[in-house]
């Protein structure tokens, strides 16, 4: 896959408003993924087209510019982001009921021991505070769906 | 004892956990085995939504705090089972000790049959007659704190469009069991004395509470199976559709719809996963299903 198509295959799917495609072929495999406020890409390409420069990602609609576009800035940034993971099986919830707000949303602030979801399971209610405070990146769970042990359902940058 | 020995009684309240949420979020430290108590809960939950009707001033409505930082959240399971557990035998022994004034004619009495309905329904003669939502704080993969409501009938005699429920008086008079007279169980007219089975079912919870800090997690299942509604018995369950849109267990969610018939099949409950799922002896093998998942088709 030519860089530019796959540049057109980012625009497209940011477009669709879906939020994750991934396309899979003998050789090459790609997963675009769009947030509200970004856009991840992972990619995986064969070995000699490694060298490839890392593929920009394209800021969806209406997406807030990433600090001020110093690429290798944002790309720390990125390592340094939490990822709090659900402690067990169950059903992950983003407000504590359909009529409530949820708790967090992306680009929120949050301190430490703030009620991030809450993880429904067997009638036992686990309110999930978080451990950081940060800026919420990245929600990465859907309302009401089930989640598996260890599943991530949040990226922070700690603040 | 320490469950219950902090004890808070409020008139009226919308929920003795959303009480005991607002008290465990300010600064001051709450003592271990707080238990709120309200005379009126206005805003009870059951499960899926479900709002627990409870008349005022006849049953008990309340919600203990406990510490749980030792267990680890993949266990919360056997937190849910000890609590059922311990307030079933402490309705056990309420029964007995009223069992002697009991039989009409002398004759042994039969006392009402106390059993689980999976996951933590307290039932009497197949009846529900109490209700547990557990709450649990938790600091990323930490327990910090549970909070554990239980609502559980006593004295109400009246459940209109409730065929299946019932209280601990009803269960008792149907059994021909009467309070014996000058009893610190018997209040006025008759009714039984709330702050005494809150004491008793105070002490039930706390027993097991302790067997469950002490990490002996495979007698408490044990036990608690042997309470379980429908445990070794064959019968049929109905597959219930519980997308993620539709198997919801917050209020106000609704909850999963049957399958068409196919989905009616034969087994025998044969356990419980670590989880709590109920484990089900089938002719396709042994299958586990989450509570939304299925519902027996044999009442309780």
């Amino acid at each position: 896959m030519e860089i530019k198509e796959i540049q057109d295959l980012i625009k497209f799917v940011a477009k669709s408003g879906v939020s994750e495609v991934s396309i899979e072929r003998d050789d090459f495999k790609i997963t675009i993924k769009t947030g509200k406020e970004q856009t991840v890409i992972n990619t995986t390409l064969p070995a000699p087209q490694a060298a490839l420069p890392p593929v920009q990602p394209a800021p969806a609609p209406e997406a807030p510019k990433p600090s001020a576009g110093k690429e290798d800035k944002a790309e720390a940034t990125e390592q340094n982001l939490v990822t709090i993971k659900s402690p067990m099986i169950g059903t992950f919830y983003r407000s504590s009921s359909p009529d409530n707000p949820p708790f967090v949303n992306v680009g929120d602030e949050i301190r430490s021991g703030q009620v991030l979801c809450i993880i429904e399971a067997m009638k036992l209610f686990n309110e999930i505070e978080s451990e950081v405070a940060g800026r919420i990146v990245k929600i990465l769970a859907e309302d009401a769906s089930p989640v598996e042990y260890d599943q991530p359902l949040f990226l922070v940058e700690p603040l | 004892m320490f469950v219950g020995k902090n004890l808070i009684t409020l008139k009226q309240v919308d929920s003795t956990n959303n009480y005991a949420k607002l008290l465990t979020a300010n600064s001051r430290p709450v003592p271990d085995g707080t238990v709120i108590l309200a005379d009126t809960q206005t805003g009870g939950r059951g499960q899926a939504g479900t709002s627990w009707v409870s008349e005022p001033g006849l049953n008990l409505t309340f919600s203990v705090l406990l510490e749980c930082g030792f267990l680890p959240p993949v266990r919360q399971f056997h937190l849910s089972m000890a609590v059922s557990l311990g307030i079933v035998e402490a309705l056990g022994r309420l029964m007995h000790r009223m069992a002697p004034a009991g039989g009409e004619d002398g004759n042994p009495t039969r006392l009402p049959a106390l059993a689980i309905k999976w996951p933590n329904d307290i039932l009497l003669d197949r009846k529900k007659m109490g209700g547990i939502l557990i709450e649990n704080l938790l600091a990323g993969s930490r327990m910090k704190s549970s909070i554990v409501g239980i609502g559980l009938n006593i004295n109400q005699e009246d459940f209109p469009g409730l065929p299946g429920a019932t209280s601990l008086k009803l269960g008792l008079s149907g059994s021909g069991l009467r309070l014996p007279p000058g009893d610190a169980l018997t209040g006025v007219s008759g009714n039984l004395h709330l702050p005494a089975v809150l004491d008793t079912v105070c002490h039930g919870i706390e027993a097991r509470f302790l067997q469950l800090k002490s990490g002996a997690y495979d007698s408490l299942k044990e036990d608690y199976l042997r309470y379980l509604s429908g445990f070794g018995r064959k019968q049929r369950f109905c597959r219930l559709a519980a997308g993620p849109e539709s198997g919801a267990g917050l209020s106000g969610h609704s909850v999963g719809i049957p399958h068409p018939r196919e989905d009616v099949f034969e087994g025998v409950i044969a356990g419980i996963t670590p989880e709590g799922k109920l484990l089900i002896s089938t002719s396709e093998g042994m299958l586990a299903f989450e509570k939304k998942q299925i519902r027996s088709l044999s009442g309780n």
